[in-house]
Parts: C-alpha cells; structure tokens; sequence
C-alpha cells in the first residue's frame, strides 16, 4: 500500500514537527486574540490600560437593568464594573440576576465618559470560585 | 499570565502522563483539586491545564494497560487484545497503535470539530429526547451480545444498583472513582497477584501503519463523537459496538479505534461544552465551572488540543521504549502488590469510609465478570443505568 512507508519514526517525527508549528500558533494566538484574564478590581483601578481590549472577567452581579434590545448591569469583586449586553436571548437573561456569580468575556470600552464591558460571552460559574 | 498560558501544555504533560501511568488516578481528580485553586486570574491557565493534561492523558492510559494488564475506566477493553500482543514480546507495538489511533483520531477529530458544532446545533434537541431509550437500548444490547447471558444479567443488574446506590441513595464523595477503581482496576490487579502475571520477554520492532489502521483511526473519531453526545457512554462500550459494527476489525484495527475514540472524545467534550454548555467529562466540568467560552477562548483550546495531542504521541512513545528496556527489572508481584495498596489509601483519601464500601462492592461484581469471562463492559451500567433513569424520569412526570 501506498501508506506503508509511515513507519513509528516517520509519526514522531510528525509529531515534534507538528508540536513545533503547534506552539508557534499558540504564542501567536495569546498574544494577538486572546481576552485578557483579569480580576475586576484589576480593571476598575486602571482602566486605561485595558482600554479597547478584550477582556475576560468573573464576579457577582447587581445592579441590573434591562431595556429592549440590549441589558445593563455590574459585575464586582473588590471592585466593580459596567457590563452591557446587546440583544442578549432568553437563555442569557435568565443568567442576569442580581448575586449570580457570572464570568463575562468582551471588549473594555469608554462611553459617554464611563468605562464598560460590551459583552460578547456571559455563563454562570460555579460558587467554589469565591 | 501570557507567560504561564503558554506553558501550560507543558504542564498538561507531566499531569497528564502522571494521571495516565497512576491507576486509578484520573484526570477529575486534579480536576477536582484544582478547583480548590481557581480565582479570576488564574482559571483561564488552569482550565488550559485541564484540557492540556487530558489530552495527554488520553494517550499515556494505555501503557498500565498494555504492559500490566492494570486498565482505567476508558481502556479497560483494550486489555485483552493488548495482553495477546504483550505475551508475544510485543507490548511496545501495541502501545504504538494505540499512538497511532490517538493521533490521527485527533486530528479527525479536530478536522470534523466544525461540523460536529453545525450537527449538534441541527439535531441535539432531537437526539436529547431519545438520550434514555437509546442508553436503554445498550444496555440490552451488552446483554444479548454476552455469550454467558445468567452471568451478564447478574452483572448488568448489580452494577446498576450499584451505581443508582452510590449517586442516588448514598452521598458518596468522588463516587465515580472508588467504582471505576473496584470494577476496572482492581479486579484486573488482583488477578495478576492470584493467578500470576508471567513476564514475557519484550522487544521493539518497525511498525508500518497501513490504510486499515487509518481508517480504524477515523471509525474511532466518529465512536468518539457519539460518546461525547451521549452521558454515561463510556469510550470502550463505544469501542465494543464499533467493532462488531466492522465486524473485520482485527486486533490491531480495534487497539487504534480504541486509541483514537479514547482522544476524540476528550477533544469532543470540549466540542460539546462550547455548543451546548454541557460538561460530558471531568475535565469539561471544570472548564464549565471555572469561565465563560466564547469563541477565541474556544479556538485556543483547540490549539493547545493540537500541541497536545503530538505531545502525548511522543511521550508514550518514548514511555513504551523504556518501560520495554526496562521490564526485567520489575517485579511484576510487587508492583501489583503496591498498586493494590495504593488504591485502596487513594480510595479512603478521595471518598471515605463510603468510597471504601462502594469499592469492595463494585470489586466483588468486576472479579465475577472477570472470572465468568463476561465482557466488563456491562459494569458500566453502574453509570449508564443512573444517567438513563435521570433523563426518563421527566417522561413520567
């Protein structure tokens, strides 16, 4: 058969390559795509370093406020920051009550001379987080 | 964090091969354990150990089983096929097609990743109805694919109470685990000390893969896909009817499905967390509980899945050469000796005096399997039975 040539070698060696090219992505991939994991009170201290980047943070939310098309509420830890979530769905809003401890994905903006998260991702974490 | 991101693949590694050569040990406990560690900065890396070290863990498992004879939950039907291969000093190239079914199966896997995602958008609420009538439906099919049919019914119905008992009834802490270890584990170690596991002399010899084995390797990525769609199916179950689907599978055929459905459906489960936010495993459990998936999160994940999966390739790869160089060094009583020891002091770390009950009890019905020569694949009704009552209760209500 055609195949017979690939031998176990001929697979390691695949391998080492491929991890190679593999890791190459990865450092690509974290520096330039990926949301900055950070704390709340991260954000809230110095915003400006975060500023119109994508950011990724958890913690209990409050102060929630729904409109039509889009949802309005805070995320705190030590701190606390702004979220808004447009068109969000009935699964999403059922995640948006007050205490819920939430972890949130999106991009750190300044509006109207207030910081905020425009939310991309939201999902309910589990309470051994805190 | 950029920094500690991009290690941990590395650390994955040493996890994962330390879960995958320990029986018993398993990727949910240092789930588990991480657990206790996680706060908003640190659970983006430790949810990329998590899936870094079950990726590895998935190729490493099968060397204890391979050369030992000592299987996990996952890899237990691969023991037969690779005890045949042992006995005749070829341990190591039963351990290299399990590699090479992990692989490839993992790179199937990732290809068809996409469509799987467009699949479980279009249909999972279709199949979500049936989840209960079809885990039912392999129930039976374990039990008319038995040859010993009294034997298999004895099983098939002890496991399920067993199981329904241990999440239902008791408040076991960790139950999965004591009865992973007491049906799979420490059955197959304890033969080994009774009825003495000879030494085999072993030697390493070229393999050329062939079309067939690739083939086996995609059958294994599709069997993947299934199991992570469906809760309480485990890898081997999938194997056993994958195979009798294929009916030409020869062993070594069936030891790279196995390979390579044992990857997939790791890499799948994580599929099924990003579409459906369900945890099928552990380790996606972990992931659930820890952020929130959006798509580059995801897309990462995805890529430390292809580092990994050539990291664990390696590994055993190299694992296999020195345990096989090795091996006359080893006293095979001792270590069983010491596994058996170990288990039972891991067993009353993780669950307590009910995990130890639960063990002796799930250990009795595995040895019966085991000494009646009933597939092992019928104790996993101690979890398909409790999944399968979970999602049909609802019909009645």
């Amino acid at each position: 058969m055609g195949f017979s040539y690939f031998n176990q070698k001929c697979l390691v060696r695949l391998c080492f390559y491929l991890s190679f090219v593999g890791l190459v992505f990865l450092f690509i991939f974290s520096f330039f795509f990926l949301p900055i994991s950070s704390s709340v009170i991260s954000i809230s201290s110095s915003p400006e370093s975060f500023l119109e980047k994508r950011v990724s943070v958890s913690g209990r939310i409050s102060n929630i406020f729904f409109k039509d098309n889009f949802a309005i509420f805070y995320i705190s830890d030590l701190g606390s920051v702004k979220c808004v979530l447009f068109n969000p769905s009935s699964f999403q809003k059922n995640l948006i009550r007050a205490n819920f401890f939430v972890s949130v994905s999106g991009k750190f903006t300044k509006y109207n001379d207030e910081y905020e998260i425009v939310v991309e991702s939201i999902s309910l974490l589990s309470d051994y987080y805190v | 964090m950029f920094d500690l991101l991009f290690f941990s693949p590395f650390f994955g590694l040493i996890l994962g091969t330390l879960t995958g050569l320990v029986p018993g040990f398993h990727v949910n406990n240092v789930a588990h354990f991480f657990s206790f560690f996680v706060s908003s900065d640190s659970a983006f890396f430790l949810c990329c150990v998590v899936v870094a070290l079950s990726v590895i863990h998935s190729f490493v498992d099968f060397i204890p089983s391979c050369f030992f004879s000592v299987p996990s939950s996952d890899s237990y039907i691969s023991v037969l096929p690779a005890h045949k291969f042992f006995q005749v000093g070829l341990g190591d190239f039963a351990v290299s097609l399990t590699i090479f079914g992990g692989f490839f199966g993992g790179i199937f896997s990732l290809i068809l990743c996409f469509s799987f995602i467009s699949f479980l958008n279009l249909f999972y609420s279709f199949i979500y109805f049936f989840i209960p009538f079809i885990l039912f439906l392999f129930i039976f099919l374990l039990f008319i694919s038995s040859k010993n049919k009294f034997s298999s019914l004895f099983v098939i119905i002890f496991s399920s109470l067993v199981g329904f008992f241990a999440f239902r009834i008791f408040v076991v802490p960790n139950p999965i685990m004591p009865l992973i270890i007491g049906f799979f584990a420490l059955p197959s170690v304890l033969f080994n000390i009774l009825f003495g596991l000879s030494f085999f002399p072993q030697r390493i010899i070229g393999i050329n893969f062939s079309f067939s084995d690739l083939f086996a390797a995609f059958v294994g990525s599709i069997a993947g896909s299934f199991v992570s769609i469906f809760p309480g199916l485990g890898n081997s179950i999938a194997g056993f009817f994958a195979s009798k689907c294929f009916s030409n599978f020869s062993p070594r055929s069936f030891l790279v499905l196995l390979g390579s459905i044992n990857t997939s459906n790791y890499i799948f489960c994580f599929v099924v967390l990003f579409v459906l936010d369900k945890a099928r495993s552990g380790a996606s459990l972990f992931v659930q509980n820890s952020i929130s998936i959006d798509f580059y999160f995801f897309v990462y994940f995805l890529i430390i899945i292809f580092v990994c999966i050539c990291f664990g390739a390696i590994i055993t790869f190299f694992i296999s050469k020195f345990i096989v160089y090795n091996l006359q060094k080893i006293s095979f009583f001792k270590l069983n000796l010491f596994i058996v020891i170990f288990l039972f002091c891991f067993t009353f770390f993780c669950s307590g005096i009910f995990g130890l009950f639960f063990l002796f009890v799930s250990f009795f019905i595995g040895f019966f399997a085991l000494l009646s020569n009933v597939p092992r694949s019928n104790c996993m009704c101690f979890i398909m039975f409790p999944v399968a009552l979970y999602y049909f209760i609802p019909f009645f209500m």
